[in-house]
């Protein structure tokens, strides 16, 4: 197997593919494929990673450099082969995989991503309901524990297509935090991904759809702009 | 007409040249004839200035049945066509047809394909009787257009776009309708506060209706002249700009109106409908990929929900201007079993601009009524 990053050209040995420190789990049948991506942003490949392989994903992104160009070919390859490829084309992000969901998290997160996916949520009651649906019910959540005074319900409008009405849940949490409730809604779904971009410093306030996008996968994938909802000013705004 | 004729010392065998000495972009009504004593040679002279491309077509079964030569002139040379050769050599024709072996007459019209330099052909005929007899041609008249009109009659586009126009022109001899913009230099509006206009292109100033005026030099030859292909001033038939503003939302359709996902202790509603902006004439824009955004006010809030902090989004248009509108809510005062509404006021933006009418949303806790429905 080959895989090409750049203009290099780096030969992988499947059989020594075995991502102890990433921690992934080996009781999966291995699933191949081929996974080819040219100049995509490394979000956009990131996403296409887990729609190709149909593994929920969450990416916490921390600069623009999730959207510099990355190339990658492989054939008849594993996502153990492949992540470690795109990884290496982004060197300030590493990943984990948590209960069946590969995180993409930055080496050093900065401090609002750090508060807002650590806020610990006493109980989360997810209804039966769409991805969407659940995310703004986590938003709720979230307001409720951050704002002085509990708020007296939420109003919001949408124009992005609900790409997906699958209904998850109902489910309940205790004690989990932000983080563990969004990877537990796209671990239910199974080919979603969730994406937490540049939070604002001040959570109290601030509207779901600045906080997180929940993603649902397209078959065959599509590109991240077609999918959905990502609020593109966000990126823009990162500092160097 | 003029006629060139050349004949043999005993004065029985001869040819005669009839030949237009007008330059013209069309000519129509030429004859010719082949067979055992007969054969006609065309040859076609550009007397323009610059190269243009001559368009020869006959006609034959009753002008059922065309046979097209194009072919590049360059200026001051000629094309000579022999239809006896033409006919038993089987040359196939732009279309690759092929002329009927057997065929012996028909008519012939002559173009010129030099776009605004058209106008530079003249044509000469050889008409040969191979026996006694008299010699058989015809004569090449102009044809000209008699009248026009200006194309779309009525064209709708934005404040800040361009809108493209053509004038038709209808051929006094053929009877078709046929673009001659190119003559056409001098073009104006009813309205320059609503619509500008210039060679042939219309931009939209600001909301409101005028009309496109267009003239110019035309020729008007009526194919009975042969002598003269003059050409006159021609008003085209005026036709109405339409400059069209974002006026109001207009629903498609609800993909669904239902209780909303909420948190223990809160209930609320989920309605989403499709919707398309119209303009001030009641048309709906069409145009995918125009980004929708919004600017959100509160009226009465019986509800109770945070109005100073809406989360407001953005979407693109889709499926010929389609785009989604999705309004969703969860109140404590639902939740605790009470009643009440929120009226809203949602100015929507199409491509950054502002739609004039909002739209007025009411939220209760079993319904979401968009302008009323």
């Amino acid at each position: 197997m080959m895989i090409v990053r750049g203009r290099q050209c780096v030969l992988l040995a499947v059989a020594c593919m075995v991502l102890v420190s990433s921690g992934f789990a080996q009781d999966r049948p291995v699933f191949r494929s081929d996974f080819i991506v040219r100049d995509a942003s490394a979000l956009d490949a990131l996403i296409r990673l887990g729609e190709v392989y149909r593994r929920p994903i969450g990416v916490i992104v921390t600069d623009k450099s999730i959207l510099a160009p990355v190339t990658v070919r492989a054939i008849s390859a594993t996502i153990q082969d492949v992540l470690p490829a795109l990884l290496k084309q982004l060197p300030k992000y590493r990943s984990e995989e948590v209960r069946g969901v590969i995180v993409v998290r930055p080496i050093s997160p900065a401090a609002p991503l750090r508060q807002l996916l650590s806020v610990r949520l006493k109980e989360f009651d997810a209804p039966k309901a769409n991805i969407v649906q659940i995310g703004r019910v986590l938003w709720m959540e979230l307001r409720r524990n951050v704002d002085p005074v509990p708020p007296s319900g939420f109003f919001g409008i949408s124009h992005e297509p609900i790409m997906d009405q699958t209904a998850i849940g109902p489910f309940h949490l205790a004690g989990a935090n932000v983080e563990d409730v969004l990877s537990e809604i796209v671990r239910r779904h199974g080919a979603a991904a969730w994406l937490v971009l540049s939070p604002p410093k001040q959570l109290s306030g601030v509207t779901s759809n600045r906080l997180w996008n929940l993603v649902t996968y397209a078959n065959p994938p599509k590109p991240l702009e077609k999918l959905c909802c990502v609020n593109w000013s966000d990126l823009e705004s990162f500092e160097e | 007409m003029a006629i060139a004729s050349s004949y043999d010392s005993t004065g029985r065998y001869g040819a005669q040249t009839p030949f237009n000495d007008q330059l013209a972009p069309f000519w129509a009504g030429g004859q010719w004839q082949v067979d055992a004593t007969h054969n006609s040679i065309v040859a076609i002279t550009n007397g323009g200035s610059k190269q243009t491309t001559a368009r020869l077509t006959l006609h034959y079964n009753g002008g059922t049945s065309n046979y097209v030569i194009e072919q590049p002139i360059a200026a001051g040379d000629q094309m000579w066509l022999n239809f006896a050769d033409l006919i038993q050599k089987s040359v196939p024709d732009k279309n690759g047809n092929k002329l009927p072996a057997g065929l012996t007459s028909g008519t012939y019209d002559l173009r010129d394909l030099g776009g605004e330099n058209a106008g530079s052909l003249f044509e000469g005929k050889v008409a040969l009787d191979k026996t006694l007899g008299h010699l058989a041609y015809g004569c090449m008249m102009c044809c000209g257009y008699d009248s026009a009109f200006i194309d779309p009659d009525s064209l709708a586009f934005g404040v800040g776009e361009d809108a493209y126009l053509t004038v038709r022109g209808h051929n006094a001899c053929s009877l078709e309708w046929e673009d001659v913009t190119q003559y056409y230099d001098t073009w104006s509006s009813g309205d320059t506060s609503i619509a500008t206009l210039s060679a042939a292109t219309a931009h939209g100033v600001s909301a409101g209706q005028t009309q496109s005026n267009a003239s110019g030099l035309v020729p008007k030859g009526d194919g009975y002249e042969s002598h003269h292909c003059p050409r006159e001033q021609m008003r085209a038939q005026l036709g109405f700009l339409y400059v069209r503003i974002p006026f109001r939302g207009a629903l498609v359709t609800t993909q669904f109106s239902r209780p909303n996902a909420c948190p223990a202790g809160y209930a609320g509603w989920d309605r989403l409908i499709w919707e398309r902006v119209a303009d001030q004439f009641g048309i709906v824009f069409v145009r995918d990929n125009v980004n929708i955004e919004e600017v959100v006010t509160a009226g009465q809030n019986g509800l109770n929900l945070p109005v100073g902090n809406i989360q407001t989004g953005s979407g693109p248009t889709h499926d010929a201007g389609i785009f989604l509108d999705e309004f969703y809510f969860c109140s404590s005062v639902c939740g605790s079993g009470g009643t009440g509404e929120t009226d809203l006021t949602q100015v929507l933006f199409y491509g950054g601009v502002p739609v004039l009418l909002p739209n007025s949303i009411a939220l209760r806790c079993n319904s979401v009524a968009w302008n009323g429905q």
